[in-house]
């Protein structure tokens, strides 16, 4: 027990010793900012490794005044911090296809798809896109092949959409989806690019603001953490919680207002705005005869809140959809719902990539389920012979 | 509110604002007091679950203030009902059950209370005793309740808590001793919420994935995880919480004893328990190893047994170390473990001086290889030890049974080797990193180095709390 003793330190080791050199008042604070930006420069560096984003190539062909689009034939690997590697070929239209643009194959039902990257299915290997999916379930169902070319550019605005409906026209398509996603109308449509929206050129000038070359260094520094990949797993992980994701997107403005009853004036705008497009996209669809499916993709917040026993005050997950749904059956064009079958997955922010927002693998197989059920129910011409696989195996 | 939560980092800051506006003694005693019954008010909103806590209180200071008024007769009856009322709250499964109060109560600290009101009322006994005349109760409620050390300890003797917080000049808080505490406390929050929060998920999916593992070596380090992994857990949330309190004690001009001293590094059993929950040995030494140890001398007053009856003292006094951590029979036996633990290290110490004499045996100790060897020995005893201290005789039963006594020999011998081999190589480390000097101290002490190492310590502990968006692991010893 004496050893006891010997060992026992009895007070602790914060006794005050004497001041400290003025230097330090300075050295200290600088060292611990070295250590920090040291440890963000490795993890960057760590995170950069294991978290790894390529591209092998490009397709885009950029196109200030019908939108941007892909080179024909060609082929494209990418892969987001995210997700998987991903294989991206365009066929000789320059769509993201398994099949040719060319004429339609006898006894098929051809499906042209207009949109952004959620109607591309950004990120998602082929096989596993919610288009290939519908494609092969309604190709089962209706006993006939069923042809999809895809129009979706990433970043495409609904203007820009609209302005490739006369190339879906060309398709002879018997159905036009229209997917869109609340992040498609994160920047308003420019009121002159609309007004000119069926004469593009003759706005070529005016129609983009000149390029910011100079940032502020506020700018930068948000820009840097922006692009920063130890921020986008450190909201990886953040994110993977419901509640604190909620708590974090409903930190945004009007980004997350879309989300928040009674819309915003700058919202209300938005949709004023898409309801021209979808009403002059229906029209033209019409004329051609081909219907018009519209189709609301929810984004990850919307999943999260439908999913969230409690909302937070005077916050609608279905208020987007809504407003769609409205301006869908005004022109008359077929509305697809998928809040309600989100609403019904649990935890179905878990279909989305945490950061990137886009649906994954999962999550297209839901909406394929979806939008192969809607198809089916006669709201579309082309699939009305069609019956649903389950009903078909019953009757056998 | 868990020691190393954000919450109450968050209400010890407060507190020690308000307790640095002035700094009367009047003042300090108050808001110690408001902040103390403020944090207990944090475990249960109903008043009457804290009415035994309140009584046990109220008993020992009523206790206290009859022995010093000479009431020595009383010491004894005081002490039995003393010791049967922690008993009976603490529900020891040897009670019937029948004897507890039925209505849910807080019994929060009440281990380390008691130990405080022990040490208070058998000073207050003792003719010789360095205790002030006069305690207040403002005075033995702060010292009994302090909310640092409400939750598990370090237990500090009175005197040296009303040196400082009677004091009419307080301790100095000036910039480099306000680093120093903060310092304790990033150091203590990376403990908690970074180490020992991964080695409980190791050591919970170690234990869980073990029945699905058939080969052997598989089980072999699936098992050694479990085992080696527990102390290194146990020791980073204990002493995590102990530099936590530690250093927000201080901002309120209080310095805590320390608790913990490189326990690994221990080279016996003995010295282990000197380096580990100090307070808690340094207690039981004052007021029940020494005690015993006078008796029994005075009983047998023969220096040939002197050494026998040394070794039952000690093996007495680390039986009540075990029964004190619990109440089950599990505890029991962690006690007869400990004691065992001890004592036979006396017996071994005693029987080699006395067979290859002082000095060969002191050479002999000072080799390298029977250093790692006792090191491995020590830490290997304590994993063992350990396994009654986390799990019950139903867990036990099933490792058994799983293992089979062909892995449980190789997992203990592997405990053995890796603990020598792993302590060595951590001790030669920290001695070759500690011989790099700048101006006569070691670089790694340079307050240079320090600030960095906080700093990095400070980003990993926000970005574990941030990212794992979970709740910080409780201080296991809160439960004692």
């Amino acid at each position: 027990m004496n050893e006891l003793r010997n060992n026992s330190p009895t007070q602790s080791s914060v006794a005050g010793p004497a001041g400290l050199p003025k230097r330090d008042y300075i050295r200290l604070p600088l060292v611990s900012l070295a250590t920090i930006l040291l440890i963000f420069g490795v993890s960057e560096i760590l995170t950069r490794m294991i978290w790894s984003e390529h591209k092998e190539g490009s397709c885009t062909v950029v196109d200030p005044i019908a939108g941007d689009h892909f080179k024909p034939n060609c082929t494209i690997r990418t892969k987001n911090a995210e997700g998987p590697w991903t294989t991206y070929q365009y066929n000789e239209c320059g769509y993201r296809s398994a099949t040719s643009c060319g004429p339609k194959p006898s006894g098929a039902i051809r499906i042209a798809i207009l949109g952004s990257s959620v109607s591309q299915a950004l990120y998602v290997p082929y096989d596993q896109t919610y288009f290939a999916r519908t494609a092969s379930a309604l190709s089962r169902s209706c006993d006939r092949p069923i042809d999809v070319q895809n129009l979706g550019v990433p970043g495409s605005s609904p203007i820009y959409a609209y302005r490739r409906v006369p190339e879906a026209i060309a398709l002879k398509p018997d159905v036009v989806f229209y997917l869109l996603a609340p992040f498609d109308l994160e920047q308003r449509i420019d009121p002159q690019e609309l007004a000119a929206r069926n004469n593009p050129a003759r706005n070529e000038t005016s129609s983009k603001p000149a390029v910011q070359l100079t940032l502020t260094p506020m700018k930068r520094m948000q820009q840097t953490l922006v692009e920063s990949r130890t921020v986008l797993v450190a909201q990886h992980f953040l994110f993977q919680n419901r509640d604190t994701f909620i708590r974090m997107y409903m930190l945004y403005g009007d980004k997350a207002d879309f989300l928040r009853q009674p819309f915003t004036p700058a919202w209300q705008q938005r949709f004023a705005d898409l309801d021209l497009i979808i009403g002059d996209m229906a029209d033209k669809l019409r004329a051609a005869g081909i219907p018009l499916v519209v189709i609301p993709v929810p984004s990850r917040a919307e999943a999260a809140l439908l999913s969230s026993p409690q909302l937070p005050p005077n916050v609608d997950p279905s208020a987007f959809g809504h407003q769609i749904e409205m301006i869908a059956s005004q022109h008359g064009a077929v509305y697809v719902d998928l809040m309600a079958p989100f609403r019904d997955t649990p935890n179905s922010e878990s279909l989305f990539y945490v950061v990137d927002g886009h649906a994954t693998p999962d999550g297209q197989k839901v909406i394929a389920q979806i939008l192969s059920r809607k198809l089916l129910d006669g709201s579309v011409p082309a699939f009305a012979h069609c019956t649903l696989q389950q009903n078909v195996a019953r009757k056998r | 509110m868990d020691s190393a939560s954000l919450q109450f980092l968050a209400f010890a800051f407060a507190a020690v604002l308000i307790f640095n506006f002035s700094r009367a003694v009047a003042w300090r005693q108050s808001v110690l007091l408001v902040a103390s019954i403020g944090f207990l008010g944090f475990f249960s909103r109903r008043p009457a679950a804290f009415v035994p806590l309140v009584a046990f209180l109220l008993f020992g200071f009523l206790s206290l203030r009859l022995l010093q008024a000479g009431a020595t007769r009383l010491f004894v009856p005081v002490l039995i009902v003393g010791i049967t009322s922690f008993v009976w709250l603490k529900k020891y499964a040897f009670l019937p059950s029948s004897l507890y109060l039925r209505a849910p109560y807080v019994t929060l600290g009440l281990s380390y209370i008691f130990f405080r009101v022990l040490h208070l009322i058998i000073d207050a006994r003792s003719p010789h005793t360095t205790l002030p005349r006069h305690i207040s109760l403002v005075s033995y409620l702060n010292y009994t309740l302090n909310f640092t050390t409400l939750v598990a300890g370090p237990i500090q003797r009175y005197n040296q808590f009303a040196s400082m917080q009677l004091a009419p000049a307080p301790l100095p808080l000036n910039l480099v001793v306000a680093a120093e505490a903060l310092e304790r406390i990033i150091v203590g929050i990376f403990k908690v919420n970074v180490l020992s929060l991964f080695l409980l998920m190791m050591h919970t999916s170690a234990l869980n994935s073990l029945a699905a593992v058939h080969a052997v070596t598989g089980r072999v380090i699936t098992t050694v995880t479990i085992l080696a992994g527990y102390p290194f857990y146990i020791y980073c949330n204990f002493s995590g919480y102990i530099d936590i309190v530690i250093g927000i004690a201080r901002f309120l001009r209080i310095e805590l004893p320390e608790n913990f001293n490189r326990p690994f590094s221990s080279q016996n059993y003995i010295i282990f328990w000197s380096r580990w929950h100090i307070t808690l040995s340094s207690w039981l030494q004052l007021y029940v190893y020494l005690p015993l140890m006078l008796k029994s001398i005075r009983r047998w007053p023969s220096p040939a047994v002197e050494p026998f009856l040394n070794v039952f003292a000690l093996f007495v006094t680390f039986l009540l170390v075990g029964l004190w951590h619990g109440q089950t029979s599990e505890f029991v036996f962690f006690g007869v473990l400990l004691g065992l633990g001890v004592s036979l290290t006396k017996l071994y110490q005693v029987l080699m001086t006395k067979s290859i004499g002082r000095e060969r045996y002191t050479a002999l100790r000072t080799g390298w290889l029977y250093s790692a060897a006792a090191r491995g020995l020590t830490f290997t005893w304590c994993a063992l030890t350990m396994l009654w201290f986390w799990s019950n005789w139903a867990q036990l039963g099933f490792l058994a049974r799983s293992l089979g006594s062909r892995v449980i020999a190789l997992v203990w011998i592997a405990v053995f080797v890796g603990a020598s081999i792993t302590l060595a190589l951590w001790e030669a480390t920290r001695e070759w990193l500690l011989s790099f000097q700048f101006e006569n101290q070691p670089v790694l002490s340079s307050r240079y180095v320090r600030t960095a190492w906080c700093t990095v310590l400070i980003v990993i502990s926000v970005a574990t709390i941030i990212l794992l968006n979970a709740p910080p692991p409780d201080i296991v010893y809160k439960t004692f």
